[in-house]
């Protein structure tokens, strides 16, 4: 149960350091680099993970679209837009979160391009909010001693209008595949700024911001298929 | 530049793992149980007894045994409003001549509390009652409840007379 995402961001390191040091190397060899052609860009797509996960895990619905615009040379404004439906069938509590959330920012740059390319490397900021509901379908008593064996109630409550907001950081590379389709992946720190929790539960999971348990820190990430449109030039 | 960029993303990836891997542990203070103190009846002075080979069992449910412990702790149920124990002292041992059975009968209402993930819910339970079934020798003489709310362990619930 739990190797599976602990293989993912395994994965996704691997796959950061691969880009990463691409990125060096090439840096490198091409100190005189030409900037002559820089446009404004609108780039939008889709986070390909949350669309696949909606196809072999029966227990999970999401979509997530992206999209950002190029402001200057180095500075992108990021947005998310997403849908989530997950059902957890927990060791002492089985629920299902649902709701929609929006995460606004940016995205700094750090690539050196060379000619042409319109690859990115980039660290980013990200105001994350949602509104969602838990269904807490069913639920154990803890006993330490299991006396009396185990319980299982089934209140079926539903808490509706539910919200939060955090604060991401974001790391990401975004590759060109072809011309202006990107492949790219973002790893996401994110610290809890404010819920609304239900009435003796607690918020398990919430759309966009991921499991939450202890602690105000979490984690995510998305891999995104985006399609790039150029605009007019930069001056 | 992008070596620092990897560092952060580096960084970002172990706090991740962390974060990934406190989970299905319960380390939280969960569902308590009843904290009995035993005293010696009739002194002056609040004197602690230990008890001997004192077996505790609810009927249909497995025997519990305490020997030489002033101080016990057992679960109640988190499925009924009532538990009923068969205290029955010098009961765990082989030898039944010398068996004393006491039935006492705790009563309270009760509150599922959410912990957490990893735990769910605990039972708190209120307004504890207690009631002796008289027989024609009851070793318990008095039983005193000094803390109706049962929500942790850190103190004595009842105190128990013999």
């Amino acid at each position: 149960m739990k190797m599976k995402p602990m293989l993912k961001y395994i994965f996704s390191l691997l796959s950061i350091v691969v880009f990463a040091q691409n990125s060096d190397t090439l840096a490198v060899k091409n100190p005189d680099t030409i900037r002559s052609k820089e446009r404004y860009t609108l780039r939008f797509g889709a986070d390909l993970h949350r669309l696949s996960k909606s196809f072999y895990d029966d227990d999970y619905k999401g979509l997530e679209l992206v999209g950002d615009l190029r402001l200057t040379k180095k500075f992108y404004a990021a947005v998310e837009v997403g849908s989530e439906k997950k059902f957890k069938d927990d060791v002492q509590v089985d629920y299902t979160t649902q709701g929609t959330y929006l995460k606004v920012g940016f995205d700094f740059n750090s690539y050196e391009n060379w000619l042409d390319m319109k690859n990115v490397v980039s660290i980013g900021l990200r105001y994350g909010m949602s509104r969602f509901s838990q269904e807490l379908h069913s639920y154990k008593i803890y006993q330490s001693s299991n006396y009396y064996g185990e319980n299982t109630y089934t209140p079926d409550t539903k808490f509706s209008g539910l919200s939060a907001g955090w604060l991401e950081v974001v790391g990401s590379v975004k590759a060109e595949l072809f011309h202006n389709l990107f492949l790219g992946f973002s790893l996401r720190l994110n610290y809890l700024l404010h819920e609304e929790k239900p009435t003796n539960f607690e918020n398990l999971y919430i759309p966009g911001y991921n499991k939450t348990y202890d602690g105000k820190y979490g984690a995510g990430f998305n891999y995104t298929l985006t399609y790039m449109l150029p605009l007019f030039r930069m001056k | 530049m992008n070596k620092k960029l990897t560092t952060i993303l580096v960084v970002l990836l172990g706090f991740t793992l962390i974060t990934c891997e406190k989970d299905d542990i319960c380390t939280d203070d969960t569902t308590p149980n009843l904290i009995i103190e035993f005293y010696k009846h009739g002194a002056t002075t609040p004197t602690l007894k230990p008890v001997t080979k004192l077996k505790i069992n609810v009927t249909n449910f497995s025997d519990l045994a305490f020997d030489g412990v002033s101080k016990i702790s057992i679960p109640l149920k988190t499925s009924a409003n009532e538990t009923t124990f068969n205290f029955i002292l010098n009961g765990s041992d082989t030898d039944a001549s010398d068996d004393n059975l006491d039935v006492l009968k705790f009563s309270y209402t009760r509150e599922d509390v959410f912990v957490s993930g990893a735990c769910g819910y605990k039972t708190i339970y209120k307004n504890t009652d207690k009631n002796l079934t008289t027989d024609t020798d009851n070793w318990i003489k008095t039983i005193t409840i000094i803390q109706p709310t049962i929500e942790n362990e850190d103190e004595t619930h009842v105190k128990i007379y013999f």
